[in-house]
This record gives structure tokens, C-alpha cells and sequence, in this order.
């Protein structure tokens, strides 16, 4: 174990007034943790470079998880196993309690939280294909008040995303409006359990008449950040699902995706990966439509 | 068998840590070092990735043995690796002669073994 | 490392207190110390391993607040307050818990570095679900990685105490019939 906790401070405040308070005071210094699933992983490897911590463990207005007739909030700090429990998450947002059920093992989903997933900013992080499917909106806030940004903007690089020095991610919007779109998410990994994505691919779909009319594609590991496919949704958008328009959008999506050689895969497979899972999901919706 | 229970527990291990040697296991090298070198991607396989192991003795007492026994330590982790590649290779047509077989590899062999078939109809 | 930790000024941190398998515990170290360390470190409790320190393993694995998780990932200051259950508490009375038979007779254990945290799991387990299908208890058990056991036995074991504590084991199957059941 090679991390020092002498070298650490580390407070807890009880409100969130006082975490944006220190923030605020100290823009940059103040390293939030919450669950500690990728935190307290660095700092056993001696590289967690964050002298001064706040915990945002246990301050109740992070955690809430609300619904009113339009949406559901997710509080930045809601822990994954609070996404599976929830009645309506499971029930209109199933991309959401599928990707919740894949992070780490259920010691870990006690303790990952929503907003860490996404503040993180892997490239590969399990909750970002659905949220991208189901257009989520990030709620940030800070002592000068609050703003959102569509979850498709979030990310600007790699790890990087548009958190101002003194900014909380606050909580996560979806709209409950995809209870009648066709949905699909699946992740290829190394392994069934304990597996970081190698590729990931978040759909959903409404379609009249054969034709699609709305189409979103959420992508993990294609990217230097989880991202829209806008490319191959627009090669999509006003389509029947032909074999040309099939066709076209391997094209397009080929085009698009960025995937590299790494420690855990190949440019080559995820790409091969990426058609397979987007072919599945366009056969499963011209197979639904046909039965329909 | 003089401890049945911890003979087959030793069998069953050995399986599991076979078939990671034949397919999670890969040990990544970069400038003389292990780069995954951690549980994270150091891959082995979980409780859902083992598949059930059925474990039977033939007991045939060895005479030079206290008892009859001979030691049981995890010896089978020799058989899975080439029973699982025979096996794809009974599958495929295709025969692999490196482990660990990942899916990338997999993927490459089944490719060049039928170059048609990225351009299949749908 | 225990000897340079009461090297350290104690009196610099403030206590940090919190229940541990029923008995109330007061620690002063630093917030940041992990949870893990101050169980088997200041409180001496053992049984819980760290066997990667990055939660993946699960051998770590404890109950706080009635959720399991991987006590390498919680600074000590998030515990604060919290009810928490290590595998030393999980016999009653000098009884061993029905996990802890399960494994004694069905071979649940080889080395044992990953059975306290596999009895953790699977404790957690049958308090959310006292009747889970072989799927489940894979799934549960997804996070305790065992090098030993080919996870054969433990999952045996787990099925085993469940039928134990199960009022009308009719529905019993036969070893190979839980194991397909995927």
C-alpha cells in the first residue's frame, strides 16, 4: 500500500453549502470524493495527487433521487445499487439499472455513485451509453447559482469536461419520455463480471411505418470520451432499416469511431465489435417492426 | 482418496485456473515490465465465468505410497488449455496454437481462415 | 507500519467513532486512513484481507449500514458513525453461522484468504434474498475472486446454507442441476 494518509487533509462536512463554500474559497484545491471507488484506488497506489479532500459521503441532497411527470433527477451521489432499487428507474430508464448492475460487484455498486462515474470520465464508463441514449441533462452548481448542459457536452477531452474549479456536478436529469422507444444496451468486456468495457453501445429508437424518426447512439470505448454517434444516427434518421441503410451506417459509423489499441483490446476487434452491436440492434428493431 | 473433498476442491481449482491460462489470462509486457499487473487487468476469471467442473477418481493405489496415495496438488491446470483449443478447433475448422486465446485473437484467425465474410448479405 | 502509526501523534486527530460487530469503537487517525487498515491495524480485527487494494478482490469485503462493500475503498472518516460487521461477527454466542458450517463441510475453503470476504457476500446476500437461485449466488459472488476453489465448493456451500435455513427444501437440487441453472 503505497498511499500516506498523514498527507491528506480530509473533511466532511454535513450540507452542501459548506462543500461550495470550499470550493468556492479555494478553487482547484479541494478534491470532492464520494464513494471512493476510484479515489481511494489511487491513493493505494500512491498516486492519488490531492492533498485536500471533501467528502460528499452522506449529505442528503446529493443523494435524492426525485420523479415529477417530466423526469427523474439523479443526484450526483446516488450509488448505483440506489438506481437498481429504484421502482421507476427500473421500470422507464431499464438502460440505466443494466448499466448500474455492471459496475464493479455489488460491494462496489454500494459505494459508486452516478455523478463519480461521470466526473471520472473514463472513456469506458458503464453509465454513460445509456445516459447518452436517453439525451440526460448535468446539473451543475456552485456558489453563483446553478446551470445545466446537455450530458452530450459534458466530456471535452479526454478526462476532461467543463466542471469549473468551483463546480459541483449537482445532478443528473432524464426525461421520461423514452418508456416507448425501443431500447437496447450491451457491453462486450473481458470477462462477465468485474469487466471495463471494451466496446458498449447505448440505443434507443422510435419508429412509424418501418421508418425511423428519432434515433440516439451512445457509445463507450470508440472515443476519447463516451460519446454520440451522430454520424451513423444521421445515416439512420428518416430510413427504413434496408440492407443499404444498414450498409450505410457501417459506413458512417466506421467513419466515426476513434478506437484504439490498448491494454485491454484492439482497434481492430472493437471496430468489428462496434458493427456487430449496432447490426444487433437494428435487426432487433426490424424484427420487432415485422411482428408488430 | 484419503480427503475426497479437498482432492476434488484441488481438481476444481486447478480447472479454473486452466481455463484462465487458455482464455482471460493474458500477461501484458511493455519495456520489461508487467503493465497489468493489477486485479483490474490482470484478467482472471469470477464466479461467473467459471462454468460447472465435474471432478471423478479412478483409484488405482500407488505402492509406494502411504496408503496407497500419491500427492494432488493442482496438476490439473496442465489439461484445459489445449482441451479447450482442441475444442475450438473442433468448433471452427481453425486451429490456435498460442494461449491465452482471447476474443482479439480469435477474431483475427476466424478472419483470415474466411476472408468472404465481411461482405456476406444481410 | 504499526510501529511508526504509535509513532504518530494520535492526538492530532480527532476520535472517529463508529460500531463494530455490536461494540462501540473509537479510533484517532488520520481520515484518510483506510478502513481496511484501521480494522485489522487499530482495532486488531484480522479477519479481513486485503487481497489487491483496489476492490476488486472483495477479500476486504465488510457490511456497513447494512451494505456490503470493500472496506480498502473507505477512508475511516466516512464511517463515522456507521454500524459496521466484519467476519468476526458473524458467529453468535461462540455458534458458528450457517455459512460458516456450509463452508466447513462442503470445502468452501482451501488457503482461505478469500472466505472472509465470500462469507460476507453471501451473508449480505441471504439478508436481501433467503432463497436465491444458483444465478444469484453467482452474481452476488462475482466480486470475491477465489484462486484456490474454482468457486465450485463455495457456491456449494452458500446453496448448502440455504437449504439448511430454507423450511421446505423440497425444491433441492441435485449438485449438477444448480450448477447449469445459469
Amino acid at each position: 500500500m503505497r498511499g500516506n494518509a498523514d498527507l491528506h487533509d480530509f473533511v466532511a462536512p454535513d450540507n452542501l453549502g459548506a462543500v461550495l463554500d470550499l470550493l468556492a474559497a479555494e478553487p482547484g484545491a479541494w478534491t470532492p470524493i464520494a464513494g471512493g471507488t476510484e479515489l481511494m484506488v489511487a491513493f493505494a497506489a500512491g498516486r492519488l495527487a490531492a492533498p485536500k479532500l471533501v467528502s460528499l459521503w452522506g449529505i442528503p441532497d446529493l443523494r435524492a433521487i426525485e420523479v415529477s411527470a417530466r423526469s427523474v433527477v439523479i443526484g450526483a451521489a446516488a450509488t448505483f445499487l440506489d438506481l437498481r432499487r429504484h421502482a421507476v428507474i427500473a421500470a422507464e430508464l431499464p438502460l440505466l439499472a443494466k448499466a448500474a448492475s455492471w459496475i464493479g460487484s455489488v460491494a462496489n455498486q454500494g459505494r459508486a455513485t452516478l455523478g463519480g462515474n461521470l466526473v471520472n470520465g473514463s472513456p469506458a464508463a458503464d453509465s454513460s451509453p445509456a445516459l447518452l441514449a436517453y439525451d440526460a441533462e448535468i446539473e451543475l452548481i456552485s456558489v453563483r447559482g446553478r446551470r445545466r448542459v446537455p450530458y452530450s457536452e459534458f466530456h471535452t477531452g479526454y478526462k476532461s469536461n467543463v466542471l469549473a474549479a468551483d463546480e459541483l456536478l449537482y445532478a443528473i436529469h432524464l426525461p421520461r419520455l423514452f418508456a416507448v422507444h425501443k431500447q437496447y444496451l450491451r457491453k462486450v468486456g473481458t470477462r462477465r463480471a468485474m469487466a471495463v468495457a471494451k466496446v458498449a453501445l447505448g440505443a434507443t429508437a422510435l419508429l412509424e411505418n418501418g421508418v425511423i424518426r428519432e434515433i440516439r447512439l451512445g457509445a463507450a470505448s470508440l472515443a476519447p470520451f463516451p460519446a454520440r454517434l451522430l454520424q451513423t444516427e444521421a445515416s439512420l434518421l428518416g430510413q427504413t432499416i434496408s440492407r443499404d441503410t444498414i450498409q450505410s451506417a457501417h459506413r458512417a459509423l466506421l467513419a466515426e469511431i476513434k478506437p484504439i489499441d490498448d491494454i485491454r483490446s484492439t482497434a481492430e476487434y472493437r471496430r468489428r465489435v462496434a458493427v456487430n452491436l449496432l447490426d444487433e440492434f437494428l435487426l432487433q428493431l426490424r424484427r420487432e417492426e415485422s411482428q408488430s | 482418496m484419503l480427503h475426497p473433498v479437498l482432492a476434488a476442491g484441488q481438481i476444481e481449482g486447478g480447472i479454473a485456473q486452466g481455463i484462465g491460462y487458455a482464455l482471460y489470462e493474458k500477461v501484458v509486457w511493455q519495456d520489461g515490465r508487467m503493465a497489468n499487473n493489477q486485479m483490474t487487468n490482470y484478467i482472471m476469471p469470477t464466479a461467473e465465468d467459471v462454468p460447472p467442473i465435474h471432478v471423478s477418481f479412478e483409484e488405482i493405489p500407488f505402492q509406494f505410497g502411504g496408503f496407497g496415495a500419491k500427492g494432488l496438488g493442482e496438476l490439473p491446470h496442465d489439461g484445459p488449455a489445449p482441451a479447450v483449443l482442441n475444442a475450438i478447433r473442433d468448433a471452427t475448422g481453425v486451429a490456435f496454437n498460442s494461449i491465452p486465446l482471447l476474443p482479439e485473437d480469435l477474431y483475427l484467425g476466424l478472419a483470415a481462415a474466411q476472408p468472404a465474410e465481411e461482405t456476406a448479405a444481410r | 507500519m504499526s510501529t511508526s502509526e504509535s509513532a504518530t501523534p494520535s492526538k492530532r486527530w480527532p476520535a472517529i467513532r463508529f460500531n463494530v460487530n455490536g461494540e462501540a469503537r473509537s479510533v484517532k487517525v488520520p481520515p484518510m486512513k483506510r478502513l481496511l487498515d484501521v480494522l485489522r491495524e487499530d482495532l486488531h480485527l484480522t479477519g479481513t484481507k486485503e487481497g489487491c487494494g483496489e476492490g476488486e478482490c472483495g477479500s476486504c469485503s465488510v457490511r456497513m449500514n447494512g451494505e456490503l462493500l470493500n472496506s480498502c475503498l473507505v477512508p475511516v472518516l466516512q464511517a463515522e458513525g456507521a454500524d459496521i460487521q466484519t467476519v468476526e461477527g458473524l458467529a453468535l454466542d461462540g455458534a458458528l453461522h450457517p455459512l460458516q458450517e456450509a463452508f466447513l463441510c462442503h470445502g468452501g475453503a482451501q488457503c482461505g484468504i478469500c472466505t472472509p470476504g465470500m462469507l460476507m457476500a453471501a451473508a449480505q446476500l441471504l439478508q436481501l434474498n433467503p432463497h436465491p437461485a444458483m444465478p444469484e449466488i453467482r452474481e452476488a459472488l462475482a466480486g470475491n475472486l477465489c484462486r484456490c476453489t474454482g468457486f465450485m465448493r463455495i457456491l456449494e456451500s452458500v446453496a448448502a446454507a440455504v437449504d439448511a435455513q430454507s423450511a421446505s427444501p423440497a425444491t433441492k437440487l441435485t449438485t449438477e442441476q444448480m450448477h447449469h441453472a445459469r
